[in-house]
C-alpha cells in the first residue's frame, strides 16, 4: 500500500547535474518554448524530434528514465479515455473509415487525432515534470516571481500567485499521504477496494474523500495561522535572501533551446501536418 | 491467532531514487495471548513493521504467516485477516470519518455484513468496553468528541470487529495524564477480561514497562532486544544509548541506589517501586 510511490509531479529531486544548476528562470522559460511549440505540433515528425530533446533533458539531468515513466502511470487511464473519444467522435468530411463499431465509427482522421492529444498531453507532463523534479521549491518560487514581476505594474499581484501556485504543489504530495492513511485505515476495518466492478470500487471511495477534504480544510487552515504568525502580509516589501543570477551555463542552455526551437518551428512550417 | 515474522524485509519508494529500507531481517513470533510492548526511537520502523500484522502492508521480502495464513499468497482472505487482527492507527482523525460515534464504529461489521441486530449488538458492547456511554454518544458528532474520547471511538471501531490481535499504534499520544490513564485501564481490562492478544506500540517506557509482558526493542529497522519486560528494561544502557528513557520509576531507584540505599534492581512501575522504598524505610526503621 503506497499511494506515494508513483507520483512525481510537484516531487524535487536533489542534484548535481547541469539541469539542476541552471537558473530557474531559464528553465521555467524553456519549459514555456517547449510546451508552446508543443502545442503547434502536428506531425509526427515533430513529436520524434521533442521526444529526442526531451530524452537529451532527462540524460543531462541525471534522473533516472524509470523514475519519469513511472510518473507517467497514473495518467494512464485518463489517456486511455480521451485516445478512444478521440479516435471515434473527431472527423473530417473527407476521411476514411477504418472500422465501425455499434454506431461509432473510428476514422483515419479521430485515429491521428487521437495520437497527436496523447502525444501533446504525455510531452506536456514530462516537461513540468522534469521543470519540477530538477528545481527545488524555493528556487521556482524565485525563478517565477523574478519573471512575473513586470506584471506588478499593470496589478498582478505575482508573489501571491506564485506563493498560491507553489503550496498547491505542495499539497499534491501531502494530499496523497493523507489519502493513503485514510484508505489504510478503513482496509484495516475490511474494506477491500480492489475488489468488485467499477461501479462499486468507485462507491467505496466517497467515505474516503469526507475525511480527506476536511483534513485539507483544516491543514490549510493551519497553514494560513503559521505564515500570519510569521507576519506574512502578502507580496509587498518583501526581500530576498538569496539573490538569483545567470551564469555561463544559463547562456548556453539559452543557446541551445533556441536552436533546438528554430530547428523545430522549420520543422513545423515544412512538414505536412497528419491531420 | 498466532503470527510469524519471517526474514522480513521493507523498503519505502522501492525502485525510485527516494528508496529506502526500513526493515532489516526481522524475525518475531508472537503467540496467542501475550502482551507485547514495541519501542523504539521515532522512525525505527515500529509502524511499518506493525502493519504487516495485519496484511496492510504485503511483505515482498520474506513473510508473515497470520493464523497459518501466508499473507504473500494470492489465495488468502486478506479482508479475514485484517478482522481478526484489528488496529488502531495513531492519529484518530484518520480512522473517524462518518458522521456520528455510532455509525463510525459500526463501520467494520457493516463491511463484514452482518444483520442489523446483531451490529447494533456488537456497536453497544464496543462502547461498553471502552467506557464510552451508549445512549449519549450513540448519535454525537464525531468531531465534537474530545481528544480521549475519540480515541476511544476508534478503539471501539476496530472492536466491533471482533479481533483476536489487537495493534495498538501510539495510541496515548497527545492525551493528558487522565485520558491516558483512562485509555490504558481499557487496553489492560481488554487484555486480562477478553484475552485478547495486544501489540502496544509506544513512545512512552513508563507505559511499555507497567504494561507489556514482553518487549521488543527495534532500532534502525532491527530488532535488537525481544524479552521479557523485565529483561529487557535490565539492559537500560543500551537502552538509553539508542535514545530511549527509562521508565521514571526505575530512574528514580537507580538514583536511590547511587545515593547507597539499599534498593532491589530492575523495578518497572510505580507500584513496585513504592513498595521497595517503604520496605527499605521499615528496615531503617527497625535498625535504629
Amino acid at each position: 500500500m503506497e499511494l506515494t510511490k508513483n507520483i512525481t509531479l510537484g516531487v524535487y529531486l536533489p542534484g548535481t547535474s547541469i539541469i539542476h544548476h541552471l537558473d530557474p528562470r531559464t528553465k521555467i522559460i524553456a519549459a514555456m518554448v517547449l510546451i508552446v511549440l508543443l502545442l503547434f505540433s502536428r506531425s509526427y515528425t515533430t513529436y520524434s524530434l521533442i521526444f529526442l530533446f526531451t530524452a537529451i533533458i532527462v540524460l543531462f539531468s541525471g534522473i533516472p528514465p524509470g523514475y519519469v515513466v513511472r510518473g507517467l502511470k497514473p495518467m494512464l487511464p485518463v489517456l486511455v479515455i480521451m485516445w478512444i473519444f478521440q479516435l471515434f467522435l473527431f472527423k473530417t468530411p473527407d476521411t476514411t473509415i477504418l472500422f465501425e463499431w455499434w454506431i461509432l465509427e473510428a476514422t483515419e482522421a479521430g485515429l491521428h487525432m487521437a495520437n497527436l492529444i496523447t502525444l501533446r498531453v504525455l510531452f506536456l507532463f514530462t516537461v513540468t515534470t522534469l521543470l519540477t523534479l530538477t528545481t527545488s521549491v524555493v528556487n521556482l518560487t524565485d525563478g517565477l516571481e523574478s519573471l512575473l514581476k513586470p506584471l506588478r505594474m499593470i496589478g498582478l499581484p505575482s508573489q501571491e500567485l506564485v506563493m498560491t501556485l507553489v503550496i498547491a504543489l505542495r499539497f499534491v504530495l501531502i494530499l496523497a499521504e493523507e489519502l493513503e492513511k485514510i484508505v489504510k485505515a478503513q482496509m484495516a476495518r475490511g474494506v477491500a477496494f480492489d475488489q468488485g466492478n467499477f461501479i462499486q470500487k468507485t462507491k467505496k471511495l466517497f467515505p474516503v474523500f469526507l475525511p480527506l477534504f476536511i483534513g485539507a480544510f483544516k491543514r490549510a487552515e493551519e497553514l494560513i495561522v503559521a505564515m500570519e504568525s510569521r507576519s506574512y502580509t502578502g507580496g509587498k516589501g518583501r526581500t530576498k535572501m538569496k539573490t538569483l543570477q545567470m551564469s555561463r551555463a544559463d547562456l548556453a542552455a539559452a543557446v541551445v533551446i533556441v536552436t533546438y526551437s528554430i530547428i523545430l518551428i522549420y520543422v513545423i512550417v515544412t512538414v505536412e501536418p497528419v491531420i | 491467532m498466532p503470527i510469524e515474522v519471517i526474514n522480513l524485509n521493507h523498503s519505502y519508494k522501492e525502485g525510485t531514487p527516494f528508496e529506502q529500507q526500513v526493515l532489516f531481517d526481522i524475525n518475531i513470533s508472537i503467540n496467542d495471548g501475550e502482551f507485547i510492548g514495541i519501542i523504539g526511537p521515532t522512525r525505527a520502523g515500529k509502524t511499518t513493521l506493525a502493519q504487516h500484522f495485519n496484511a496492510l502492508h504485503i511483505p515482498r521480502r520474506g513473510k508473515v504467516i497470520i493464523d497459518g495464513f501466508d499473507t504473500t499468497d494470492k489465495q488468502t482472505d486478506l479482508v479475514s485477516i485484517r478482522h481478526q487482527v484489528g488496529y488502531v492507527f495513531q492519529n484518530p482523525d484518520y480512522q473517524l470519518f462518518a458522521p456520528t460515534v455510532g455509525e463510525d464504529i459500526a463501520f467494520g461489521p457493516v463491511n463484514q455484513k452482518l444483520p442489523a441486530e446483531k451490529i447494533k449488538e456488537r456497536v453497544q458492547e464496543a462502547m461498553t468496553q471502552v467506557g464510552l456511554d451508549y445512549n449519549t454518544l450513540l448519535n454525537r458528532d464525531v468531531f465534537a468528541l474530545s481528544g480521549g474520547q475519540k480515541r476511544r471511538a476508534a478503539i471501539a471501531g476496530v472492536l466491533a470487529c471482533r479481533p483476536k490481535v489487537l495493534v495498538l499504534d501510539d495510541v496515548t499520544a497527545g492525551l493528558d495524564p487522565r485520558g491516558r490513564e483512562e485509555i490504558l485501564n481499557v487496553i489492560g481490562e481488554l487484555h486480562h477480561r477478553e484475552k485478547i492478544t495486544i501489540i502496544f506500540i509506544s513512545n512512552s517506557m513508563d507505559e511499555a514497562a507497567s504494561l507489556a509482558e514482553r518487549i521488543i526493542v527495534i532500532n534502525q529497522g532491527k530488532v535488537i532486544m525481544d524479552d521479557a519486560t523485565r529483561k529487557v528494561f535490565a539492559r537500560f544502557e543500551e537502552l538509553n544509548s539508542i535514545g530511549l528513557e527509562l521508565p521514571e520509576a526505575m530512574v528514580l531507584i537507580e538514583k536511590l541506589r547511587l545515593a547507597g540505599f539499599n534498593l532491589p534492581t530492575g523495578v518497572l512501575n510505580v507500584n513496585e517501586a513504592l513498595n521497595s522504598i517503604i520496605k527499605v524505610l521499615l528496615e531503617m526503621e527497625a535498625h535504629k
